[in-house]
């Protein structure tokens, strides 16, 4: 008795013991595991999560390279360094001038026009400019 | 009552549990994660400031062709509104006059293209 009190207590009820029972548990898990299987497919592929409250750190790379576009537009008038830099810090993640470098790159490597790729790319060396003038210590 | 008397319920008791369990999986615990996101998608708040980023680059550059497109992105129902509405409240809210200038120079580029109300012609009499 003591002994028997020790088994699991499926064994204690004879459960394995019984085919029809062993078939019902084994059904009832592949159910489960169907069910599972139902619902992961609805929820990532059917009706996924949707997100409409995103950030700008997650735009796709065209859509962050044509902001970095209209930055470099807007320098080309402005000429103002510092509203460059927080105006591209709305990309968020990488540094503002990596997220310049990156634009850059993508761009050249899409065919962007001509004008488009020279005014990145003053941007890019003016930022350069300033960033080696902000690091040289002061005499 | 007899195991073979309960007919196939549990089944269906244990396919739902697991479509319970496969959709809190899918949609809480590890959702669709989105890295490649459009404009469209953005909180109000960037897409104001992605807004005002296309009115700047419309004030340096005045291509309304391109204005038009990126403001497409930004899926408004009424890109004109929006700009114009963006550029009322730009004042109050915080932004600069040099902002505020920028969305009111693109709002009057836009509302230039809306289409004119059409006008019937009416008959004018002269009287002598």
């Amino acid at each position: 008795m003591k002994q028997a009190s020790n088994m699991p207590l499926a064994l204690q009820r004879g459960l394995w013991h019984n085919t029809s029972g062993m078939r019902r548990w084994l059904f009832f898990l592949l159910a489960i595991a169907g069910g599972v299987a139902i619902g992961i497919f609805y929820g990532w592929k059917i009706n996924p999560v949707e997100y409409s409250d995103t950030v700008p750190e997650r735009l796709r790379q065209d859509y962050r390279t044509d902001y970095v576009l209209m930055v470099a537009e807007a320098f080309s008038k402005d000429q103002d360094m510092a509203l460059a830099v927080e105006r591209l810090t709305f990309l968020g993640g990488k540094s503002p001038d990596g997220a310049v470098i990156e634009a850059l790159k993508f761009a050249e490597q899409e065919g962007y026009r001509s004008t488009d790729l020279a005014l990145m790319k003053e941007l890019a060396d003016e930022m350069d400019f300033f960033q080696k003038v902000l690091e040289t210590p002061e005499q | 009552m007899n195991t073979e008397e309960r007919g196939n319920w549990y089944l269906i008791t244990g396919a739902l549990l697991g479509l319970a369990i496969g959709l809190l999986y899918a949609w809480v615990i590890n959702p669709v994660d989105y890295v490649d996101t459009a404009p469209s998608t953005l909180k109000p708040f960037y897409k104001d400031q992605y807004r005002l980023m296309i009115a700047s680059a419309y004030n340096a550059n005045p291509d309304i062709v391109r204005a038009k497109a990126r403001l497409e992105l930004l899926g408004d129902e009424d890109a004109y509104r929006a700009v114009a509405e963006q550029a009322q409240n730009a004042l109050s809210e915080g932004g600069t006059p040099a902002e505020a200038q920028a969305l009111g120079k693109l709002a009057a580029a836009l509302g230039r293209d809306l289409p004119m109300p059409v006008s019937t012609p009416t008959e004018v009499s002269e009287e002598e």
